[in-house]
């Protein structure tokens, strides 16, 4: 116990704390290349950009303070994609084939499709996270996950008819039944995570927003009704519209304030033998990342446009020292490199801005009860687990590269 | 070289435990020493794992051992020493390794896409079974219907059997009897959908001057019907998209069913296929005694007039030379004994031009 203490008196502003590097230094080098190099490669690359951008992430995030460490590589995730690949020809075929012999029943063939679908995506959004928790590291331990994807994609697509059939009132529900599985297949070394996330305590959350989509739908009609009454008027044709925009704008701007109700109390509800997170997000630190993201792109997008504003305005008017078409050539030479700019630059901002800034909202608000008894964990013999859910994930298009929280 | 000293914490890698130790860095050793602990590490030995300077995370290859450390002198140090403290998994030449065979994957995709797929769709066009072309021509239609924001159905009674005589004139050739549907639309085009299924849109009948211009056209999709372009293109535009689906990450099965109505609507069939279609019309124009040169007149005229090419020839990008290509085919084409006369007389070719119009205003 004297040893514990003595590590945390020497080290006391990062005792029980997880942090994320603010200066980002190095970031914006790998996001350039690696979104390039995908440009060249025909997408190619984005296995190694992804693999590139997750080893940044996870060594830039400190707990306790030592920095976890991600040893996937983009060779795995090539090779899962390409497995995921041959298994979903014979499905895709498949649908395709239930799509063309039932013509007479369309809505059949396309709900099967969508079920499938998203059975598919769910076991392979489970899968793909066994294999992020397999590569990460910490202080040499290694974090696992057990369960079955077959198991959570079952329960996934149970709780989402649940969810259907109660016009999305069980939506809290859902996902706190979700994560629960998800955390209690989380193995930290020998370590086994709980949760006991609880759709309760995120429902008044959450029926603000049900509530607000309800109004939304109810708006909606009114607007429409009155739209057909006031057809061919100024009424009907400008002011209608733009009500029926502001009234479904509210939908979106709450959800933030959702995710950082549910961040909170599902993070807070982990624990690891006798360790608790404890997390403080509030509304803003999900609200911040966003609005600053939205702030610098329209800010870069005024300052590029000012500029090739300049470049066609001087062209215009640089007389006849240059023929016209070597002024034009040049003028869009300029212009052309003024937006490739803006699109590289944009892509930098929602890693640097957006996506970092999510990570750190969550990584800052987040500490860990007792920090000391982390010190019990002990690592497991487990070996990494195989790359075909994220192969599959983004064969699928489902999962995100850095997802926050757990 | 005197000796650089410093605190960390050191971890056995077997428990997330932190053991608070000195360290001592002098002559290329790196020496570990905490309570009941002492290490003695090669600097040759030694990797960095991933961390933000001046944070450093240290310890030997083969072991799982590592220590943590913040202090940018002894960090400076270690980075001098130790040749390989950066090596590993993440050795930098890789990039361009991977780079390099990732372009050339997908230059071979890409390719596979624009010489592969072609030909694999010639050989399996023919294959499908009518029953299954049917069903794609029915399932295309919904889609185009979609697509064109469902336009209604023209079939005013005179003009619906106006353009029954046209068709039966014109697909004396077909195994199959076409199905040819006018649907009211602002944009003169024609389609040809699998399962011989025509759609003609009922502006290129308003911008054409004669029947044998209409019927020119009607029998250029015929053409298509015989080739069994659309299936072909069907099975062409599908598999690209499903190539384009590895590079871009994207292969929601959505893509196939989509790519139905926007491969119709495109209907960016080959040049042969152009051509080809083009030869039947003469042919088949000729074969009933219209003027096969008609199809030339309006392909040059429209192409004049609005100075792009009509919607449904907008990837049929050499309109002069198919209009020279057909008029030299129709002067090679036996000539009719009795004289040419329109395919359809006045009054029919009014009613046809009226097949939009509801029955109730006439």
């Amino acid at each position: 116990m004297d040893v514990r203490n003595t590590v945390s008196a020497e080290r006391p502003e990062r005792g029980g704390e997880i942090a994320f590097d603010r200066s980002l230094a190095g970031l914006t080098g790998i996001v350039v290349k690696g979104f390039l190099l995908s440009l060249v490669t025909s997408g190619i690359y984005r296995f190694w950009y992804v693999t590139n951008l997750r080893r940044f992430f996870w060594s830039r995030t400190l707990v306790d303070g030592s920095p976890a460490a991600y040893t996937g590589r983009g060779e795995d995730l090539f090779l899962g994609f390409l497995v995921a690949i041959v298994l979903l020809v014979p499905i895709y075929v498949g649908l395709f084939a239930v799509s063309l012999l039932s013509p007479a029943f369309p809505i059949f063939a396309g709900v099967v499709s969508v079920v499938v679908l998203f059975v598919l995506g769910q076991f392979a959004l489970y899968r793909g996270r066994r294999y992020r928790a397999s590569r990460t590291l910490w202080r040499g331990i290694r974090l696992g996950q057990d369960g079955s994807g077959l198991a959570y994609a079952a329960l996934a697509a149970g709780w989402w008819i649940v969810v259907l059939a109660t016009l999305g009132l069980a939506f809290p529900f859902m996902r706190a039944a979700l994560e629960r599985y998800r955390i209690r297949h989380t193995l930290v070394g020998t370590s086994r995570m709980e949760s006991r996330a609880r759709g309760l305590a995120v429902l008044p959350s959450w029926l603000l927003i049900w509530a607000a989509v309800v109004g939304t739908v109810v708006a909606l009609m009114i607007l429409a009704t009155l739209g057909i009454h006031a057809r061919g008027s100024r009424l009907g044709e400008v002011v209608l519209p733009i009500l029926s925009i502001l009234v479904i704008l509210p939908v979106p701007a709450l959800y933030p304030f959702y995710r950082a109700r549910e961040t909170r109390a599902f993070l807070s509800a982990i624990r690891l033998d006798g360790v608790r997170l404890v997390s403080q997000m509030k509304a803003w630190d999900l609200y911040r990342p966003h609005l600053a993201y939205l702030v610098q792109c329209l800010k870069l997008g005024i300052l590029i446009t000012v500029a090739a504003a300049i470049v066609v305005v001087i062209m215009m008017v640089s007389g006849d020292a240059v023929a016209q078409s070597v002024r034009f050539a040049i003028g869009a030479i300029i212009v052309v490199a003024l937006y490739g700019w803006y699109l590289v630059s944009s892509v930098v901002l929602y890693v640097r801005v957006l996506k970092a800034g999510l990570w750190r909202a969550v990584a800052e608000t987040t500490r860990i009860s007792d920090a000391a008894a982390l010190g019990a964990i002990v690592a497991s013999a487990r070996g990494p687990s195989s790359s075909l859910g994220e192969g599959m994930a983004d064969a699928l298009d489902v999962g995100g590269v850095l997802d926050i929280g757990f | 070289m005197t000796a650089l000293t410093g605190a960390g914490r050191y971890f056995d890698g077997r428990t997330a435990r932190p053991v608070p130790v000195s360290l001592r860095l002098e002559a290329g050793r790196f020496e570990v020493s905490g309570p009941d602990l002492r290490r003695d590490w090669n600097g040759l030995d030694l990797r960095a794992e991933d961390a933000r300077p001046p944070l450093m995370r240290v310890g030997p290859a083969d072991t799982p051992e590592r220590v943590e450390f913040s202090d940018e002198a002894l960090a400076a140090a270690l980075e001098a020493l130790c040749p390989d403290l950066h090596a590993g998994p993440a050795a930098e030449g890789r990039t361009l390794t991977v780079a390099l065979w990732s372009m050339a994957a997908g230059i071979a995709l890409l390719g596979l896409a624009a010489f592969g797929v072609p030909v694999l769709a010639d050989a399996l066009a023919p294959l499908v079974p009518a029953a299954v072309e049917d069903r794609l021509g029915a399932a295309t239609e919904k889609q185009i219907g979609y697509l064109l924001g469902h336009p209604p159905a023209c079939s005013a009674p005179e003009g619906q059997a106006a353009l029954d005589r046209l068709v039966s004139k014109l697909g004396a050739g077909l195994p199959s009897g076409p199905r040819v549907s006018v649907r009211r639309s602002t944009t003169a085009n024609a389609l040809t959908l699998p399962g011989a299924r025509v759609i003609v849109l009922s502006d290129l009948i308003a911008q054409a001057r004669s029947p044998d211009e209409f019927a020119g056209v009607l029998a250029h999709e015929f053409g298509h019907v015989a080739a069994r372009d659309p299936t072909r293109a069907l099975i062409r535009s599908s598999g690209i998209a499903y190539l384009l689906g590895y590079l871009v990450g994207d292969l929601a099965g959505s893509a196939v069913i989509v790519a139905l109505g926007e491969n119709a609507l495109s209907a960016g069939y080959s040049r042969e296929a152009e051509r080809a279609a083009d030869a039947y019309s003469v042919a088949a124009m000729t074969h009933a005694g219209g003027d096969a040169t008609a199809l030339a007149i309006l392909l040059e005229r429209i192409a004049a007039d609005t100075g792009e090419d009509l919607a449904f020839m907008r990837s049929h990008p050499f309109t002069r030379e198919r209009a020279a290509a057909i008029r030299a085919l129709a002067a090679a084409a036996p000539q009719p004994l009795a004289g040419r006369r329109p395919l359809l007389d006045a009054p029919s070719w009014d009613a046809l031009k009226a097949i939009c119009a509801a029955p109730a205003s006439r």
